[in-house]
């Protein structure tokens, strides 16, 4: 490339330029030519010094004020729509948040209740009477809409069972008793249920949920569609590890 | 020299600043430019406000835009050129190719009442030195605003600082001839 091309394409500067294919070539030259080089400085200097004998010229404020005043709907605007943005986004988090504290308080009252159910059928009579897993099972088939699982479970006795309506949920009541004390097994289906007002924890890496009510410890774990609440005074310990094996052994069914 | 890298005209970044930003931020230039091109404060005032109320009207339609700063140039280029036309002022430059003479080494030596200098250009050659040597647009950016091919706007360019170069040591020369100093 000569020098003449190169000034051409390059003109008025490298970075003025209209971009071409044969662009980097031209610059190519240019860092290889003295000439050249020279040339461009010498017009950089020239638009340098033209630049400096113009007195800037600033626009008045009554200019400014105009111009703020056209562009201020549209700014509004703006505003105005990221204003109701961030009101939707706050009323959507409070909403959210409303909404589960409700649930976890609406869950909580439902687990109390099964607590306040569980004392107050302490002393009451099974339905049946039975020591046989698959007899309280077979006896379940027709009265409820999933399937009840009766787990036979290691130090503990099986009483029996009976049918029962916690807060207009049909749940299947299994009565166990261990290291002496009553413990109730209540099994309700998962669609009619939320766990959200219980703590949570990790046995074995299977979720648990617990809670404590009135001196009654209260652990409850989700399988297969059915939820399984367990309630005594037992230890909140020694009930979780009850929970535990009971959903072990029910996962067999 | 310093060689930077290429630039390309077109604008990347994600984030480009609202019109009304850019409105703001150039008005001391939209105002300088107008007054330059017009020779008149009151008219360049009323140019740079239409040209603000056009590019508010014209907002939606510059979504798709990626210089703003070029496109308000652009408004307030074509208002200017149509109140030029109007008066008759505003004539188009006819070309030849030897006048295009990129070779050109100015005299930094010569500075003398430059405003003047400029404001004996032709508005079309006033225009591009304008946009290209005082608001540092691309020579596309500039062929852009002026709806010219960026071949005809350096061109344009070239006669432009000939002529500068010219008038303003044509300026020096009677300058000197009178017994004047620097």
């Amino acid at each position: 490339m000569n020098c003449a091309h190169a000034r051409k394409l390059l003109y008025p500067n490298p970075e003025q330029a209209e971009v071409t294919i044969e662009h980097s070539e031209a610059l190519a030259h240019l860092r290889s030519c003295d000439d050249c080089q020279r040339l461009f400085e010498a017009r950089a200097s020239w638009v340098g010094e033209l630049k400096s004998q113009l007195s800037p010229l600033a626009a008045p404020s009554h200019l400014r004020q105009a111009v703020n005043e056209i562009t201020q709907p549209r700014r509004a605007g703006l505003l105005s729509r990221r204003a109701l943005q961030v009101a939707a986004a706050a009323v959507l988090l409070i909403a959210i948040a409303v909404g589960w504290l409700a649930s976890r308080t609406n869950s909580q009252g439902f687990f109390r209740s099964i607590c306040e159910d569980h004392a107050k059928y302490l002393t009451a009579e099974s339905q049946l009477q039975s020591t046989d897993p698959s007899q309280i099972e077979t006896w379940f088939r027709e009265k409820t809409d999933f399937g009840v699982r009766v787990p036979a479970l290691e130090t503990t006795n099986l009483l029996g069972a009976r049918l029962c309506l916690l807060r207009e949920r049909k749940a299947a009541l299994i009565f166990y008793r261990r290291s002496g004390r009553p413990v109730s097994m209540f099994q309700l289906n998962a669609k009619d249920v939320s766990l959200a007002g219980l703590d949570r924890s990790v046995i074995d890496g299977a979720p648990f949920w617990r809670m404590s009510y009135k001196g009654y410890a209260l652990a409850a774990f989700e399988q297969r569609g059915v939820v399984f609440v367990l309630v005594s005074d037992l230890r909140e310990t020694d009930l979780l590890q009850m929970a535990s094996m009971a959903r072990t052994r029910s996962a067999g069914f | 020299m310093k060689i930077v890298p290429i630039n390309s005209g077109s604008d990347n970044s994600p984030e480009r600043p609202p019109l009304e930003t850019v409105l703001l931020e150039e008005i001391n230039s939209l105002y300088a430019t107008a007054i330059r091109m017009t020779g008149r404060r009151d008219l360049a005032e009323d140019l740079v406000q239409e040209t603000a109320r056009k590019t508010m009207q014209g907002a939606s339609s510059m979504r798709d835009q990626r210089n703003p700063r070029a496109w308000v140039f652009k408004i307030l280029i074509n208002l200017i050129r149509d109140h030029l036309r109007r008066q008759k002022l505003w004539h188009e430059v006819d070309l030849s190719a030897s006048e295009s003479d990129y070779s050109l080494a100015p005299d930094t030596s010569s500075m003398h009442d430059v405003p003047a200098a400029i404001a004996k250009l032709n508005p079309p050659l006033r225009a591009i030195v304008l946009l290209v040597h005082f608001e540092e647009f691309t020579i596309s950016e500039a062929a852009a605003i002026l709806k010219i091919p960026p071949g005809t706007a350096a061109s344009r360019l070239a006669r432009a600082n000939r002529e500068l170069r010219d008038s303003l040591e044509a300026y020096r020369s009677r300058f000197s001839r009178e017994g004047g100093g620097a």
